[in-house]
């Protein structure tokens, strides 16, 4: 547990539990591996900044991923932007079943996404870039399925709306799975 | 046969490894893990050691802490918009055709003292210290006191990139230029100073300030093992330093 005032030794012992699964989650949003490095530092340092926040006996791991998850989607926001690139053409897939949309593009996401409360992203990178079913997120976040379910079904309605607000097509029908 | 099937996720997996899940959720993991679970568990580990083995611990504890703002106390504290005019000022009234003089004791340290140290070749740290008349340049191993404010200027003969640290009398390392950011900020030769002005703290102690300049962007980060480990300067990078001495 980080206390008030943290030592570098809990520093490290954060550092040597987390920086490894944050490193490889950091590999799928991103892919230059020192801007990696810098994202997990970054997030880190976000975690101890703001660490009061944090209550006693949680998961520190939910934390830095929500961190490090919404830290990487403002980056690719914010290089889309000073590029001004025409963002790609997004995989928006029609619903199936109980499952929902699927996004192709880590940093369509991203800029689609732009709204959306961190825990939305967190449970949109998850679901989408992670590929984790609702199921398996409503375990690990503690939340009910019918919770992942609603959220879910928020971000693929803001997303729907960005896209079309913002000139995306939907050019594909087959669903795109991320591998875990 | 053996079962393929993964029933965890990487997710429960990396709680695990971090020793973060509750006993009776590890123990039901235990029974409920298949053989490609298991394999992944060790792949898990084998990533983790390899990312270990290849970091220096005490490196990216001081790089988190210095973005964390963790660093023992803050010892240079951004001046607001009050001194954002003091420095305008400062930064008008520098005249840098005096000539060279004797480095200044700390009985004259109000007097101007042109002379420049420079280090490195051909990049050269000014310190321009705020005071009631005006400005003086700092010269290495010059006074300073608590609540002084300063601003920096760093000579180069090519357009590049720059950062500013400050290393304190406890070894304690901080990004000054830019203060809140990742990477270098750009220099153009003649620009005048950098953005943004410093007020010493009353933490005891040399006060050691060091340019680093290159011809491409660069992370803070990269050179910050230079900084504060005293390892090799990355390639491509020039550096030059000034240390003050504080009352």
């Amino acid at each position: 547990m980080i206390g008030s005032h943290p030592t570098d030794s809990e520093i490290a012992e954060l550092y040597r539990r987390y920086a490894a699964p944050l490193t490889r989650i950091g590999h799928r949003l991103i892919r230059d591996s020192e801007e990696v490095h810098d994202l997990v530092q970054e997030s880190f340092a976000r975690y101890l900044r703001q660490r009061t926040r944090w209550s006693r006996g949680g998961s520190p791991f939910a934390v830095l991923y929500r961190i490090l998850t919404n830290a990487a989607l403002d980056r690719l926001r914010r290089q889309a932007t000073e590029q001004r690139r025409q963002p790609d053409l997004v995989t928006l897939t029609a619903p199936s079943g109980m499952e929902l949309g699927r996004i192709g593009q880590v940093r369509d996401l991203a800029i689609l996404t732009r709204g959306l409360s961190e825990t939305e992203l967190a449970i949109a990178v998850m679901y989408h870039v992670e590929g984790y079913t609702q199921e398996e997120i409503a375990r690990t976040e503690k939340l009910s399925r019918r919770t992942i379910g609603k959220a879910l079904q928020k971000v693929e309605q803001h997303v729907r709306r960005r896209a079309t607000r913002l000139g995306y097509l939907p050019v594909s029908n087959k669903p795109e799975r991320a591998h875990r | 046969m053996t079962e393929q099937t993964r029933r965890v996720t990487d997710r429960e997996l990396d709680r695990l490894i971090a020793g973060e899940l509750p006993a009776d959720r590890a123990r039901q993991l235990e029974s409920a893990a298949t053989a490609a679970d298991r394999q992944r568990l060790a792949e898990l580990r084998a990533q983790r050691d390899q990312l270990l083995a290849g970091t220096d611990l005490a490196m990216e504890v001081a790089a988190i802490k210095q973005r964390a703002r963790l660093v023992p106390r803050p010892r240079w504290p951004l001046i607001g918009a009050g001194f954002a005019t003091a420095a305008a000022i400062v930064v008008a009234i520098v005249n840098w055709s005096e000539p060279p003089a004797p480095a200044t004791p700390p009985a004259t340290s109000h007097q101007a003292a042109p002379v420049v140290a420079i280090k490195g070749g051909d990049i050269a740290l000014v310190v321009h210290l705020a005071t009631t008349d005006g400005s003086r340049r700092l010269l290495d191993g010059d006074w300073i006191s608590p609540g002084d404010r300063v601003r920096f200027e760093v000579h180069s003969d090519a357009p590049g990139y720059v950062a500013i640290f400050g290393v304190d009398g406890s070894g304690a390392t901080s990004a000054l230029v830019p203060y809140s950011g990742t990477q270098a900020i750009s220099l153009s030769p003649g620009a005048g100073p950098l953005p943004g002005a410093i007020a010493f703290d009353d933490h005891p102690g040399d006060e050691l300030l060091i340019a680093v300049v290159a011809d491409t962007p660069f992370k803070l980060a990269d050179v910050q093992a230079a900084v504060t480990a005293d390892r090799p300067w990355p390639a491509g990078t020039r550096h030059t330093q000034v240390r003050l001495r504080k009352r």
